[in-house]
């Protein structure tokens, strides 16, 4: 574990100081260097810009992802089960998929206009398929030989998600998960660019618009941070405890 | 007849086979002859077949399958609490399969062995009325597999009115455990039916 965070940290100094390095032999102020944007971070940060627009934007990342994951791995899950629905959801799975991003939010914000629930949405659909294939894909992993036993030994419903079911898919939600949070976040930027007036989006539109390249680098990374402190206080915690049974060698 | 109608071709011509309460019967034959394929139906499992399955409905029934098939993400005391078991019941169970101390391990830390025990004690713990073995004793080295056989011989001298079909491919596990043969051979009617020197009156095999 030390190890490991001796490890990131080294790489990440290594970048920093590239980066400074470029930012010196440029001296151009389109590349202003780390000091510069941390200091941008702070002061905007000391405004109360940066936690209302971070927090603004990350509630719609989680409300987003909530909504992506249930619906997407209820549609993996039906088209797992059954091939025949498996048939008839394929095509709107395709085209879900082959959908540009970009044209479905254009379109919702048109339909629907430059509102919350038209961006949340647009983000959610553009997710949804995505997690649909990964956990179709999941469903059809599980084990039939676990399936007979848990109708031998009367398996309620409770038992059979719990106990039979999610620790088969956890790998599967767990990438869903992963790639989610990845994709969302970048797409709940360009929703925000796009058509609302607060968030990370709104702010690095703004940023753009003046050219303000600190700006945008200090949002940006504040946001990468948010992501990572996902990761490490939350997924790889859960994983660690989910997969205890796999560390579990012969030892008796 | 038993047509298999995943595999679409017959496994089993006309049988009929009737379980008595507290019978015990194995049923012996080479790979391929159906055994399992007939365990399966007897424990409702497959319904793919040309013919009827009749039971008691209150009918419990437990099935320890040739692999364990324990959830590894689960440990052992886990496993049986899940088949049924009350939690002051664990230790009890696990004793009557001659383990102990291995409530909190999960099931790739045992061997074999170990795992079947485990397996027999979830088949226990459903208090069946009518308990499936396949070939409880195959791939255990030859100590393991006595030891497997005198404990399962101990645990049906313990319950008089437990019923019991076995599969097995070694006639010397229907002596042991069995008091009806019954030979299963390919593609054919079953052969050879013979009954145990302790069968009892009464039973009907055709």
């Amino acid at each position: 574990m030390l190890a490991r965070l001796r490890d990131y940290l080294c790489v990440i100094t290594g970048l920093v100081l590239i980066w400074q390095l470029f930012a010196l032999v440029l001296a151009d102020p389109l590349l202003p260097g780390p000091v510069q944007v941390a200091a941008t971070i702070g002061s905007e940060w000391q405004s109360g810009a940066l936690s209302h627009h971070l927090l603004v934007t990350l509630r719609r990342v989680l409300i987003a992802f909530v909504f992506a994951m249930l619906l997407g791995s209820l549609m993996g899950w039906v088209m797992g089960r059954s091939v025949r629905s498996d048939r008839l959801l394929d095509p709107i799975l395709v085209l879900m998929l082959n959908l540009p991003a970009l044209v479905l939010i254009i379109l919702l914000y048109v339909w629907m206009g430059l509102v919350e629930s038209a961006a949340v949405l647009a983000v959610i659909l553009n997710k949804l398929p995505n997690v649909a294939v990964t956990m179709r894909e999941g469903v059809r992993s599980l084990d039939p030989q676990l399936e007979e036993m848990a109708r031998i030994y009367r398996f309620n419903g409770r038992q059979r998600v719990m106990d039979l079911w999610l620790p088969q898919l956890f790998p599967y939600l767990m990438a869903a998960t992963r790639g989610g949070l990845a994709l969302i976040w970048k797409i709940v930027l360009v929703v925000e660019l796009l058509g609302r007036s607060d968030g990370v989006g709104f702010q690095l539109h703004l940023a753009f618009q003046l050219f303000d390249v600190a700006a945008i680098l200090a949002y940006s990374l504040s946001f990468i941070l948010v992501v990572q402190a996902v990761e490490w206080l939350l997924l790889q915690p859960l994983e660690r405890r989910a997969r205890r049974w796999q560390g579990a060698v012969q030892g008796a | 007849m038993v047509r298999h109608k995943a595999y679409d071709r017959v496994l089993l011509e006309s049988l009929q086979l009737q379980i008595r309460a507290g019978e015990r019967v194995a049923l012996i034959g080479p790979s391929g002859s159906g055994k399992t394929t007939l365990l399966n139906i007897i424990a409702g499992l497959d319904s793919a077949f040309d013919g009827h399955r009749r039971c008691t409905p209150s009918l419990r029934i437990a099935y320890m399958f040739q692999e364990p098939r324990l959830l590894p993400w689960r440990t052992v005391a886990q496993n049986l609490r899940l088949a049924g078991a009350a939690p002051n019941q664990i230790v009890q169970l696990l004793r009557e399969v001659e383990l102990e101390a291995v409530e909190d391990l999960y099931p790739r830390q045992l061997s074999l062995g170990m795992a079947r025990r485990v397996a027999l004690a979830r088949a226990l713990a459903l208090q069946p009325d009518l308990l499936l073995l396949d070939e409880p004793l195959v791939s255990l080295d030859p100590a393991t597999a006595e030891r497997m056989r005198q404990l399962l011989c101990r645990l049906l001298a313990r319950r008089p009115g437990l019923s019991l079909v076995l599969v097995s491919h070694d006639p010397r596990d229907a002596d042991a455990l069995a008091t009806r043969t019954l030979a299963l051979t390919p593609n054919a009617a079953p052969s050879d039916v013979r009954d145990n020197d302790r069968a009892r009156q009464g039973i009907t095999t055709k």
